[in-house]
Protein backbone atom coordinates (compact mmCIF):
# COMPACT_ATOMS: atom_id res chain seq x y z
CA UNK A 1 0.00 0.00 0.00
CA UNK A 2 2.68 2.44 1.06
CA UNK A 3 4.87 1.53 -1.91
CA UNK A 4 1.96 2.08 -4.18
CA UNK A 5 1.36 5.61 -2.96
CA UNK A 6 5.07 6.52 -3.24
CA UNK A 7 5.09 5.27 -6.82
CA UNK A 8 2.03 7.40 -7.43
CA UNK A 9 3.73 10.46 -5.99
CA UNK A 10 6.82 9.87 -8.13
CA UNK A 11 4.70 9.50 -11.27
CA UNK A 12 2.76 12.68 -10.47
CA UNK A 13 6.03 14.55 -9.84
CA UNK A 14 7.60 13.37 -13.10
CA UNK A 15 4.53 14.14 -15.20
CA UNK A 16 4.13 17.50 -13.50
CA UNK A 17 7.76 18.42 -14.05
CA UNK A 18 7.61 17.33 -17.68
CA UNK A 19 4.52 19.47 -18.15
CA UNK A 20 6.12 22.52 -16.54
CA UNK A 21 9.23 22.16 -18.68
CA UNK A 22 7.33 21.45 -21.91
CA UNK A 23 7.77 24.99 -23.31
CA UNK A 24 11.52 24.71 -22.74
CA UNK A 25 11.71 21.64 -24.97
CA UNK A 26 9.35 22.83 -27.61
CA UNK A 27 8.21 26.29 -28.47
CA UNK A 28 6.24 24.92 -31.40
CA UNK A 29 2.86 26.70 -31.14
CA UNK A 30 1.11 23.61 -32.50
CA UNK A 31 2.41 21.36 -29.71
CA UNK A 32 1.67 24.02 -27.12
CA UNK A 33 -1.85 24.43 -28.42
CA UNK A 34 -2.53 20.71 -28.04
CA UNK A 35 -1.06 20.79 -24.53
CA UNK A 36 -3.34 23.72 -23.63
CA UNK A 37 -6.35 21.85 -25.02
CA UNK A 38 -5.48 18.79 -22.95
CA UNK A 39 -5.24 20.87 -19.77
CA UNK A 40 -8.52 22.69 -20.40
CA UNK A 41 -10.42 19.60 -21.51
CA UNK A 42 -9.17 17.77 -18.42
CA UNK A 43 -10.75 20.46 -16.27
CA UNK A 44 -14.06 19.94 -18.03
CA UNK A 45 -13.85 16.16 -17.85
CA UNK A 46 -13.03 16.29 -14.13
CA UNK A 47 -16.16 18.36 -13.64
CA UNK A 48 -18.26 15.70 -15.34
CA UNK A 49 -16.68 12.96 -13.28
CA UNK A 50 -17.39 14.51 -9.89
CA UNK A 51 -21.11 14.54 -10.75
CA UNK A 52 -20.88 11.03 -12.17
CA UNK A 53 -19.41 9.82 -8.88
CA UNK A 54 -22.55 10.96 -7.06
CA UNK A 55 -24.67 8.94 -9.47
CA UNK A 56 -25.76 11.54 -12.01
CA UNK A 57 -24.87 12.11 -15.63
CA UNK A 58 -24.35 15.70 -16.74
CA UNK A 59 -24.35 16.12 -20.52
CA UNK A 60 -24.44 19.90 -20.45
CA UNK A 61 -20.84 20.45 -19.39
CA UNK A 62 -20.11 22.25 -22.67
CA UNK A 63 -23.03 24.60 -21.93
CA UNK A 64 -21.50 25.55 -18.59
CA UNK A 65 -18.24 26.13 -20.40
CA UNK A 66 -20.17 28.23 -22.90
CA UNK A 67 -21.86 30.31 -20.21
CA UNK A 68 -18.44 30.94 -18.70
CA UNK A 69 -17.03 31.89 -22.09
CA UNK A 70 -19.92 34.18 -23.05
CA UNK A 71 -20.20 35.80 -19.63
CA UNK A 72 -16.50 36.51 -19.58
CA UNK A 73 -16.39 37.65 -23.20
CA UNK A 74 -19.44 39.90 -22.91
CA UNK A 75 -18.26 41.50 -19.67
CA UNK A 76 -14.85 42.18 -21.14
CA UNK A 77 -16.18 43.54 -24.43
CA UNK A 78 -19.27 45.49 -23.34
CA UNK A 79 -18.09 46.73 -19.96
CA UNK A 80 -14.36 46.62 -20.57
CA UNK A 81 -13.69 44.57 -17.46
CA UNK A 82 -10.31 42.96 -16.99
CA UNK A 83 -9.90 39.27 -17.75
CA UNK A 84 -8.70 38.73 -14.21
CA UNK A 85 -12.11 39.78 -12.89
CA UNK A 86 -14.07 38.07 -15.65
CA UNK A 87 -12.33 34.71 -15.11
CA UNK A 88 -13.53 34.02 -11.55
CA UNK A 89 -16.89 35.63 -12.32
CA UNK A 90 -17.37 33.23 -15.23
CA UNK A 91 -16.85 30.33 -12.83
CA UNK A 92 -19.26 31.77 -10.30
CA UNK A 93 -21.94 32.42 -12.94
CA UNK A 94 -21.69 28.85 -14.23
CA UNK A 95 -21.86 27.52 -10.66
CA UNK A 96 -24.96 29.59 -9.83
CA UNK A 97 -26.59 28.31 -12.99
CA UNK A 98 -25.78 24.74 -11.92
CA UNK A 99 -27.36 25.35 -8.52
CA UNK A 100 -30.54 26.69 -10.15
CA UNK A 101 -30.72 23.70 -12.49
CA UNK A 102 -29.61 21.16 -9.90
CA UNK A 103 -31.87 22.03 -6.98
CA UNK A 104 -35.12 20.81 -8.54
CA UNK A 105 -33.66 18.04 -10.71
CA UNK A 106 -31.01 16.24 -8.65
CA UNK A 107 -33.78 15.42 -6.18
CA UNK A 108 -35.39 12.96 -8.57
CA UNK A 109 -33.95 9.55 -9.28
CA UNK A 110 -33.71 8.16 -12.77
CA UNK A 111 -33.12 9.77 -16.12
CA UNK A 112 -34.64 13.18 -15.39
CA UNK A 113 -31.38 14.92 -14.65
CA UNK A 114 -29.85 13.68 -17.90
CA UNK A 115 -32.90 14.88 -19.82
CA UNK A 116 -32.76 18.30 -18.16
CA UNK A 117 -29.07 18.71 -18.98
CA UNK A 118 -29.82 17.60 -22.52
CA UNK A 119 -32.45 20.32 -22.69
CA UNK A 120 -30.07 22.84 -21.21
CA UNK A 121 -27.58 22.15 -24.01
CA UNK A 122 -30.13 23.06 -26.61
CA UNK A 123 -31.70 25.98 -24.73
CA UNK A 124 -28.35 27.59 -24.04
CA UNK A 125 -27.29 27.29 -27.67
CA UNK A 126 -30.56 28.97 -28.70
CA UNK A 127 -30.05 31.79 -26.23
CA UNK A 128 -26.61 32.56 -27.66
CA UNK A 129 -27.94 32.33 -31.21
CA UNK A 130 -30.95 34.58 -30.68
CA UNK A 131 -29.57 37.22 -28.37
CA UNK A 132 -27.70 39.22 -30.99
CA UNK A 133 -27.11 42.37 -28.99
CA UNK A 134 -25.39 40.66 -26.09
CA UNK A 135 -23.95 37.42 -27.49
CA UNK A 136 -23.49 38.31 -31.16
CA UNK A 137 -25.95 35.76 -32.54
CA UNK A 138 -24.83 32.90 -34.79
CA UNK A 139 -21.44 34.41 -35.51
CA UNK A 140 -20.66 34.75 -31.81
CA UNK A 141 -18.47 37.22 -30.01
CA UNK A 142 -15.55 38.44 -32.07
CA UNK A 143 -12.60 40.37 -30.72
CA UNK A 144 -12.64 39.32 -27.08
CA UNK A 145 -9.56 41.00 -25.57
CA UNK A 146 -6.67 38.78 -24.45
CA UNK A 147 -5.79 38.80 -20.72
CA UNK A 148 -4.17 42.01 -19.49
CA UNK A 149 -0.45 41.80 -18.96
CA UNK A 150 0.75 40.88 -15.49
CA UNK A 151 3.78 42.74 -14.22
CA UNK A 152 5.84 40.84 -11.68
CA UNK A 153 8.63 43.21 -10.73
CA UNK A 154 10.64 43.69 -13.90
CA UNK A 155 9.05 40.69 -15.60
CA UNK A 156 5.95 41.29 -17.67
CA UNK A 157 3.72 38.49 -18.92
CA UNK A 158 2.11 39.95 -22.00
CA UNK A 159 0.06 36.99 -23.26
CA UNK A 160 1.51 37.47 -26.71
CA UNK A 161 2.84 33.92 -27.01
CA UNK A 162 1.32 30.50 -26.51
CA UNK A 163 3.85 29.82 -23.75
CA UNK A 164 2.11 32.33 -21.50
CA UNK A 165 -1.27 30.82 -22.18
CA UNK A 166 0.16 27.40 -21.52
CA UNK A 167 1.30 28.42 -18.06
CA UNK A 168 -2.02 30.09 -17.32
CA UNK A 169 -3.87 26.92 -18.38
CA UNK A 170 -1.46 24.87 -16.30
CA UNK A 171 -2.17 26.94 -13.18
CA UNK A 172 -5.93 26.63 -13.71
CA UNK A 173 -5.53 22.90 -14.25
CA UNK A 174 -3.48 22.43 -11.09
CA UNK A 175 -6.05 24.39 -9.06
CA UNK A 176 -8.81 22.19 -10.47
CA UNK A 177 -6.98 18.97 -9.68
CA UNK A 178 -6.09 20.15 -6.20
CA UNK A 179 -9.64 21.20 -5.33
CA UNK A 180 -11.14 18.01 -6.80
CA UNK A 181 -8.63 15.92 -4.88
CA UNK A 182 -9.33 17.65 -1.57
CA UNK A 183 -13.07 17.46 -2.20
CA UNK A 184 -12.90 13.75 -2.90
CA UNK A 185 -10.70 12.89 0.07
CA UNK A 186 -12.91 14.82 2.46
CA UNK A 187 -15.88 13.40 4.30
CA UNK A 188 -18.03 14.99 1.63
CA UNK A 189 -16.25 13.00 -1.06
CA UNK A 190 -16.61 9.73 0.81
CA UNK A 191 -20.30 10.44 1.20
CA UNK A 192 -20.73 11.41 -2.42
CA UNK A 193 -19.34 8.09 -3.58
CA UNK A 194 -21.84 6.21 -1.44
CA UNK A 195 -24.90 7.89 -2.98
CA UNK A 196 -25.39 5.71 -6.07
CA UNK A 197 -25.74 2.58 -3.93
CA UNK A 198 -26.61 3.78 -0.46
CA UNK A 199 -28.43 7.11 -0.65
CA UNK A 200 -31.15 6.04 1.77
CA UNK A 201 -28.56 4.78 4.20
CA UNK A 202 -26.83 8.15 4.03
CA UNK A 203 -30.12 9.99 4.53
CA UNK A 204 -31.02 7.92 7.54
CA UNK A 205 -27.54 8.64 8.95
CA UNK A 206 -28.60 12.28 8.99
CA UNK A 207 -27.03 13.44 5.72
CA UNK A 208 -28.88 15.97 3.59
CA UNK A 209 -27.76 14.36 0.37
CA UNK A 210 -29.15 17.07 -1.88
CA UNK A 211 -26.69 19.55 -0.43
CA UNK A 212 -23.77 17.38 -1.49
CA UNK A 213 -25.12 16.52 -4.92
CA UNK A 214 -25.76 20.18 -5.73
CA UNK A 215 -22.33 21.11 -4.35
CA UNK A 216 -20.64 18.57 -6.62
CA UNK A 217 -22.61 19.76 -9.63
CA UNK A 218 -21.83 23.40 -8.89
CA UNK A 219 -18.15 22.59 -8.39
CA UNK A 220 -17.97 20.86 -11.77
CA UNK A 221 -19.76 23.79 -13.40
CA UNK A 222 -17.49 26.32 -11.72
CA UNK A 223 -14.40 24.82 -13.32
CA UNK A 224 -16.24 24.50 -16.63
CA UNK A 225 -16.92 28.24 -16.36
CA UNK A 226 -13.25 28.95 -15.73
CA UNK A 227 -12.29 26.75 -18.68
CA UNK A 228 -14.79 28.59 -20.87
CA UNK A 229 -13.51 31.99 -19.86
CA UNK A 230 -9.94 30.94 -20.59
CA UNK A 231 -10.96 29.48 -23.94
CA UNK A 232 -12.79 32.65 -25.02
CA UNK A 233 -9.92 34.99 -24.17
CA UNK A 234 -7.36 32.57 -25.61
CA UNK A 235 -9.10 32.42 -29.00
CA UNK A 236 -10.42 36.01 -28.62
CA UNK A 237 -13.59 34.52 -30.07
CA UNK A 238 -16.49 32.28 -29.11
CA UNK A 239 -19.61 31.10 -30.91
CA UNK A 240 -22.65 28.91 -30.22
CA UNK A 241 -21.03 26.15 -32.28
CA UNK A 242 -18.20 25.72 -29.80
CA UNK A 243 -20.35 24.53 -26.92
CA UNK A 244 -22.73 22.00 -28.39
CA UNK A 245 -24.11 18.75 -27.06
CA UNK A 246 -21.50 16.99 -29.17
CA UNK A 247 -18.73 18.78 -27.29
CA UNK A 248 -20.25 17.53 -24.02
CA UNK A 249 -20.32 14.00 -25.41
CA UNK A 250 -16.63 14.25 -26.24
CA UNK A 251 -15.86 15.36 -22.69
CA UNK A 252 -17.90 12.48 -21.32
CA UNK A 253 -16.04 10.14 -23.62
CA UNK A 254 -12.70 11.31 -22.25
CA UNK A 255 -13.96 10.51 -18.75
CA UNK A 256 -15.15 7.02 -19.67
CA UNK A 257 -12.04 6.26 -21.77
CA UNK A 258 -9.68 7.36 -19.05
CA UNK A 259 -11.61 5.71 -16.26
CA UNK A 260 -14.13 7.04 -13.76
CA UNK A 261 -12.49 5.46 -10.73
CA UNK A 262 -9.96 8.17 -9.99
CA UNK A 263 -9.03 11.77 -10.67
CA UNK A 264 -6.23 10.64 -12.97
CA UNK A 265 -8.78 8.94 -15.26
CA UNK A 266 -10.30 11.97 -16.99
CA UNK A 267 -6.85 13.58 -17.30
CA UNK A 268 -5.33 10.51 -18.94
CA UNK A 269 -8.47 10.15 -21.07
CA UNK A 270 -8.26 13.75 -22.31
CA UNK A 271 -4.54 13.46 -23.00
CA UNK A 272 -4.78 10.19 -24.93
CA UNK A 273 -7.90 11.08 -26.87
CA UNK A 274 -6.84 14.59 -27.86
CA UNK A 275 -3.44 13.30 -28.97
CA UNK A 276 -5.13 10.55 -30.93
CA UNK A 277 -7.42 13.15 -32.45
CA UNK A 278 -4.40 15.06 -33.75
CA UNK A 279 -2.57 11.97 -35.00
CA UNK A 280 -5.63 10.85 -36.91
CA UNK A 281 -6.28 14.28 -38.38
CA UNK A 282 -5.94 13.01 -41.98
CA UNK A 283 -9.01 10.86 -41.33
CA UNK A 284 -10.98 13.72 -39.83
CA UNK A 285 -14.31 12.74 -41.41
CA UNK A 286 -14.10 9.25 -40.01
CA UNK A 287 -13.11 10.42 -36.54
CA UNK A 288 -16.47 9.92 -34.79
CA UNK A 289 -16.60 6.40 -36.21
CA UNK A 290 -13.08 5.53 -35.16
CA UNK A 291 -13.61 6.97 -31.69
CA UNK A 292 -16.87 5.06 -31.41
CA UNK A 293 -15.14 1.77 -32.11
CA UNK A 294 -12.35 2.58 -29.65
CA UNK A 295 -14.93 3.47 -27.02
CA UNK A 296 -16.75 0.17 -27.48
CA UNK A 297 -13.48 -1.76 -27.27
CA UNK A 298 -12.42 0.06 -24.11
CA UNK A 299 -15.77 -0.54 -22.44
CA UNK A 300 -15.74 -4.20 -23.45
CA UNK A 301 -12.17 -5.11 -22.49
CA UNK A 302 -11.33 -2.61 -19.78
CA UNK A 303 -14.36 -1.06 -18.15
CA UNK A 304 -12.01 0.66 -15.71
CA UNK A 305 -10.66 2.74 -18.58
CA UNK A 306 -7.15 3.35 -19.88
CA UNK A 307 -5.98 4.00 -16.36
CA UNK A 308 -6.72 0.39 -15.39
CA UNK A 309 -4.21 -1.03 -17.91
CA UNK A 310 -1.29 -1.40 -15.45
CA UNK A 311 -3.57 -3.21 -13.02
CA UNK A 312 -4.87 -5.51 -15.75
CA UNK A 313 -1.32 -6.37 -16.82
CA UNK A 314 -0.32 -7.05 -13.21
CA UNK A 315 -3.31 -9.35 -12.77
CA UNK A 316 -2.48 -11.21 -15.99
CA UNK A 317 1.14 -11.72 -14.90
CA UNK A 318 0.09 -12.92 -11.48
CA UNK A 319 -2.35 -15.39 -12.96
CA UNK A 320 0.40 -16.83 -15.15
CA UNK A 321 2.62 -17.34 -12.13
CA UNK B 1 -44.74 7.39 25.74
CA UNK B 2 -41.51 7.33 23.75
CA UNK B 3 -43.03 6.70 20.35
CA UNK B 4 -46.65 6.75 19.30
CA UNK B 5 -47.81 5.72 15.86
CA UNK B 6 -51.44 6.72 15.46
CA UNK B 7 -53.40 4.99 12.75
CA UNK B 8 -50.96 5.48 9.87
CA UNK B 9 -51.73 4.53 6.31
CA UNK B 10 -48.95 4.22 3.72
CA UNK B 11 -49.36 3.76 -0.01
CA UNK B 12 -47.01 2.67 -2.77
CA UNK B 13 -48.77 4.18 -5.76
CA UNK B 14 -52.32 2.90 -5.41
CA UNK B 15 -51.39 -0.09 -3.28
CA UNK B 16 -52.09 0.37 0.39
CA UNK B 17 -49.18 -1.31 2.17
CA UNK B 18 -50.08 -0.18 5.67
CA UNK B 19 -53.79 0.05 6.43
CA UNK B 20 -54.11 2.09 9.58
CA UNK B 21 -51.59 0.76 12.08
CA UNK B 22 -51.08 2.05 15.62
CA UNK B 23 -47.99 1.12 17.64
CA UNK B 24 -46.84 2.41 21.02
CA UNK B 25 -43.40 2.14 22.58
CA UNK B 26 -42.77 2.94 26.24
CA UNK B 27 -39.40 4.43 27.08
CA UNK B 28 -36.73 1.77 27.59
CA UNK B 29 -38.68 -1.18 26.21
CA UNK B 30 -38.19 -3.57 23.32
CA UNK B 31 -41.13 -3.87 20.95
CA UNK B 32 -41.34 -6.34 18.07
CA UNK B 33 -43.35 -6.25 14.88
CA UNK B 34 -43.66 -9.74 13.49
CA UNK B 35 -45.36 -11.04 10.39
CA UNK B 36 -44.66 -12.57 7.00
CA UNK B 37 -43.59 -11.04 3.70
CA UNK B 38 -45.69 -8.11 2.61
CA UNK B 39 -47.18 -7.52 6.03
CA UNK B 40 -45.97 -3.93 5.93
CA UNK B 41 -43.37 -4.19 8.69
CA UNK B 42 -40.48 -2.63 6.82
CA UNK B 43 -42.75 0.04 5.38
CA UNK B 44 -43.64 1.12 8.90
CA UNK B 45 -39.97 1.55 9.76
CA UNK B 46 -39.26 3.46 6.55
CA UNK B 47 -42.15 5.75 7.34
CA UNK B 48 -40.92 6.25 10.88
CA UNK B 49 -37.46 7.36 9.75
CA UNK B 50 -38.91 9.60 7.04
CA UNK B 51 -37.87 7.75 3.89
CA UNK B 52 -41.55 7.30 3.10
CA UNK B 53 -44.40 9.67 3.82
CA UNK B 54 -47.63 8.36 5.34
CA UNK B 55 -50.86 9.18 3.48
CA UNK B 56 -52.66 9.69 6.76
CA UNK B 57 -52.13 9.26 10.48
CA UNK B 58 -49.67 10.76 12.93
CA UNK B 59 -46.30 9.82 14.41
CA UNK B 60 -45.24 11.32 17.73
CA UNK B 61 -41.74 10.94 19.13
CA UNK B 62 -40.91 12.32 22.58
CA UNK B 63 -44.06 14.42 22.45
CA UNK B 64 -43.17 15.90 19.06
CA UNK B 65 -44.91 15.23 15.80
CA UNK B 66 -42.43 13.84 13.27
CA UNK B 67 -44.41 12.37 10.38
CA UNK B 68 -43.59 14.01 7.07
CA UNK B 69 -40.22 15.34 8.22
CA UNK B 70 -37.22 14.45 6.03
CA UNK B 71 -35.05 11.54 7.19
CA UNK B 72 -31.95 13.54 8.17
CA UNK B 73 -34.05 15.67 10.50
CA UNK B 74 -35.67 12.67 12.16
CA UNK B 75 -32.25 11.07 12.69
CA UNK B 76 -31.19 14.22 14.51
CA UNK B 77 -34.09 13.85 16.91
CA UNK B 78 -32.56 10.63 18.20
CA UNK B 79 -33.78 7.72 16.10
CA UNK B 80 -31.25 5.23 14.75
CA UNK B 81 -32.12 3.00 11.83
CA UNK B 82 -30.48 -0.23 10.75
CA UNK B 83 -31.77 -1.00 7.27
CA UNK B 84 -33.00 -4.29 5.93
CA UNK B 85 -30.44 -6.47 4.18
CA UNK B 86 -27.38 -5.39 6.22
CA UNK B 87 -27.06 -2.10 4.41
CA UNK B 88 -23.66 -0.61 5.10
CA UNK B 89 -21.27 1.57 3.09
CA UNK B 90 -19.49 -1.42 1.56
CA UNK B 91 -16.73 0.66 -0.05
CA UNK B 92 -15.81 2.28 3.25
CA UNK B 93 -13.86 0.71 6.10
CA UNK B 94 -15.52 -0.34 9.34
CA UNK B 95 -14.05 2.74 10.96
CA UNK B 96 -15.40 5.05 8.26
CA UNK B 97 -18.78 3.37 8.42
CA UNK B 98 -18.98 4.09 12.13
CA UNK B 99 -17.88 7.67 11.51
CA UNK B 100 -20.68 8.07 9.00
CA UNK B 101 -23.07 6.73 11.61
CA UNK B 102 -21.95 9.56 13.86
CA UNK B 103 -22.53 12.10 11.10
CA UNK B 104 -24.94 14.14 13.21
CA UNK B 105 -22.39 14.49 16.02
CA UNK B 106 -19.99 17.34 15.32
CA UNK B 107 -17.68 17.11 18.34
CA UNK B 108 -14.64 14.89 17.54
CA UNK B 109 -14.10 13.83 21.15
CA UNK B 110 -17.73 12.90 21.47
CA UNK B 111 -17.45 10.74 18.34
CA UNK B 112 -14.39 8.98 19.76
CA UNK B 113 -16.17 8.35 23.04
CA UNK B 114 -19.16 6.98 21.19
CA UNK B 115 -16.89 4.81 19.02
CA UNK B 116 -15.37 3.23 22.16
CA UNK B 117 -18.79 2.56 23.67
CA UNK B 118 -20.12 0.97 20.52
CA UNK B 119 -16.98 -1.12 19.97
CA UNK B 120 -17.34 -2.42 23.54
CA UNK B 121 -20.72 -3.76 22.45
CA UNK B 122 -19.31 -5.21 19.23
CA UNK B 123 -15.75 -6.36 19.99
CA UNK B 124 -15.48 -8.08 16.59
CA UNK B 125 -15.66 -4.71 14.84
CA UNK B 126 -12.57 -3.50 16.69
CA UNK B 127 -10.62 -6.38 15.10
CA UNK B 128 -11.90 -5.46 11.64
CA UNK B 129 -11.45 -1.72 12.09
CA UNK B 130 -9.59 -0.95 8.84
CA UNK B 131 -11.23 -3.59 6.71
CA UNK B 132 -13.67 -2.57 3.96
CA UNK B 133 -17.28 -3.12 5.01
CA UNK B 134 -17.96 -5.25 1.95
CA UNK B 135 -15.30 -7.80 2.93
CA UNK B 136 -16.93 -8.71 6.24
CA UNK B 137 -18.93 -11.90 6.76
CA UNK B 138 -22.72 -11.70 6.81
CA UNK B 139 -22.92 -11.73 10.58
CA UNK B 140 -20.22 -9.10 10.91
CA UNK B 141 -21.94 -6.88 8.37
CA UNK B 142 -25.14 -7.11 10.36
CA UNK B 143 -23.26 -6.16 13.54
CA UNK B 144 -21.75 -3.23 11.66
CA UNK B 145 -25.17 -2.15 10.39
CA UNK B 146 -26.51 -2.08 13.95
CA UNK B 147 -23.35 -0.48 15.34
CA UNK B 148 -23.57 2.24 12.69
CA UNK B 149 -27.14 3.01 13.73
CA UNK B 150 -26.02 3.17 17.36
CA UNK B 151 -23.29 5.71 16.62
CA UNK B 152 -25.63 8.70 16.50
CA UNK B 153 -26.49 8.06 20.16
CA UNK B 154 -30.17 7.38 19.49
CA UNK B 155 -32.77 7.00 22.23
CA UNK B 156 -34.75 4.71 19.93
CA UNK B 157 -33.28 2.28 17.45
CA UNK B 158 -35.16 0.65 14.58
CA UNK B 159 -33.85 -2.76 13.52
CA UNK B 160 -35.16 -4.13 10.25
CA UNK B 161 -34.84 -7.92 10.00
CA UNK B 162 -31.42 -8.22 11.60
CA UNK B 163 -31.57 -12.03 11.65
CA UNK B 164 -32.15 -12.41 7.91
CA UNK B 165 -29.77 -15.00 6.44
CA UNK B 166 -27.71 -15.46 9.57
CA UNK B 167 -26.61 -18.77 11.12
CA UNK B 168 -28.70 -19.89 14.15
CA UNK B 169 -25.82 -19.37 16.53
CA UNK B 170 -25.37 -15.79 15.40
CA UNK B 171 -29.10 -15.20 15.68
CA UNK B 172 -28.80 -16.19 19.35
CA UNK B 173 -25.95 -13.73 19.83
CA UNK B 174 -28.11 -11.10 18.19
CA UNK B 175 -30.80 -11.66 20.80
CA UNK B 176 -28.30 -11.07 23.59
CA UNK B 177 -27.00 -8.00 21.82
CA UNK B 178 -30.44 -6.44 21.46
CA UNK B 179 -30.93 -6.93 25.18
CA UNK B 180 -27.54 -5.28 25.84
CA UNK B 181 -28.48 -2.29 23.72
CA UNK B 182 -31.75 -2.03 25.62
CA UNK B 183 -29.87 -2.14 28.93
CA UNK B 184 -28.04 1.02 27.84
CA UNK B 185 -31.42 2.74 28.07
CA UNK B 186 -32.22 2.63 24.37
CA UNK B 187 -35.74 1.71 23.27
CA UNK B 188 -35.79 -0.84 20.47
CA UNK B 189 -38.31 -1.35 17.69
CA UNK B 190 -37.52 -4.68 16.10
CA UNK B 191 -39.00 -5.96 12.87
CA UNK B 192 -38.61 -9.72 12.43
CA UNK B 193 -39.79 -12.64 10.39
CA UNK B 194 -37.99 -14.86 12.86
CA UNK B 195 -40.81 -14.69 15.39
CA UNK B 196 -38.94 -16.73 17.97
CA UNK B 197 -36.21 -14.10 18.13
CA UNK B 198 -38.68 -11.26 17.73
CA UNK B 199 -40.98 -12.24 20.57
CA UNK B 200 -38.23 -13.86 22.64
CA UNK B 201 -36.33 -10.65 23.08
CA UNK B 202 -39.25 -8.20 23.24
CA UNK B 203 -41.37 -6.84 26.05
CA UNK B 204 -44.34 -6.26 23.79
CA UNK B 205 -45.22 -7.49 20.37
CA UNK B 206 -47.48 -6.72 17.42
CA UNK B 207 -48.48 -9.29 14.83
CA UNK B 208 -49.04 -7.83 11.37
CA UNK B 209 -50.88 -9.42 8.49
CA UNK B 210 -51.31 -7.67 5.12
CA UNK B 211 -50.88 -4.18 6.50
CA UNK B 212 -52.96 -4.54 9.64
CA UNK B 213 -52.31 -5.36 13.27
CA UNK B 214 -54.15 -8.59 14.00
CA UNK B 215 -52.77 -9.16 17.50
CA UNK B 216 -50.89 -7.15 20.07
CA UNK B 217 -49.85 -7.52 23.67
CA UNK B 218 -47.26 -8.70 26.11
CA UNK B 219 -44.80 -10.86 24.20
CA UNK B 220 -45.11 -13.79 26.64
CA UNK B 221 -48.87 -13.77 26.16
CA UNK B 222 -48.44 -13.60 22.41
CA UNK B 223 -46.14 -16.60 22.48
CA UNK B 224 -48.83 -18.53 24.33
CA UNK B 225 -51.50 -17.49 21.82
CA UNK B 226 -52.75 -20.35 19.66
CA UNK B 227 -52.80 -18.41 16.39
CA UNK B 228 -49.24 -17.20 16.92
CA UNK B 229 -48.09 -20.67 17.95
CA UNK B 230 -49.54 -22.28 14.90
CA UNK B 231 -48.63 -19.73 12.21
CA UNK B 232 -45.50 -18.03 13.50
CA UNK B 233 -43.73 -20.31 15.93
CA UNK B 234 -44.54 -23.58 14.21
CA UNK B 235 -45.21 -25.42 17.46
Amino acid sequence: MKNNSTTKKVIIAIVGLAAILLPVFSSDPYILHIAIAILIWSMLALGIRIVLVSGHLNIAQASFMGFGAYASGALAMKLGWSFWICLPLAGVIAAILAIIVGLPTLRIKGAYFVIITLGLSEVSRRIWMMWDSLFGGPQGLLGIPPPDAIKLGGLAIMFNSKVHYFYLAFVLFVITVFVMWRFEKSRTGLLLKSFPKADMLAESSGVYIMKYKVAAFALGAFFAGLAGSFWAHYFTYCSPWDFTLMASFYMLMYVVMGGTGSIAGPIVGSAVMLTLDELLRPFKEYMPMILGVILILVLRFMPGGIISIPGLIRDAVMRKE
Amino acid sequence: MHLEIKNIKVHYGKVEAVKGVSVNIEKGTVVSLIGGNGAGKSTILRTLIGLKKPTSGEIWFNGERIDGLPAPQITRKGIGYSMEGRRIFSGLTVHENLEMGAYVIKDKQEIQKRMDEVCALFPILRERFDQKGGTLSGGEQQMLAIARAMMSEPSLILLDEPSLGLAPKIVQELGVLIRDINKMGVSVLLVEQNSKLGLGVADRGYVLEVGEVVLEGDSKELMANDHVKKIYLGV
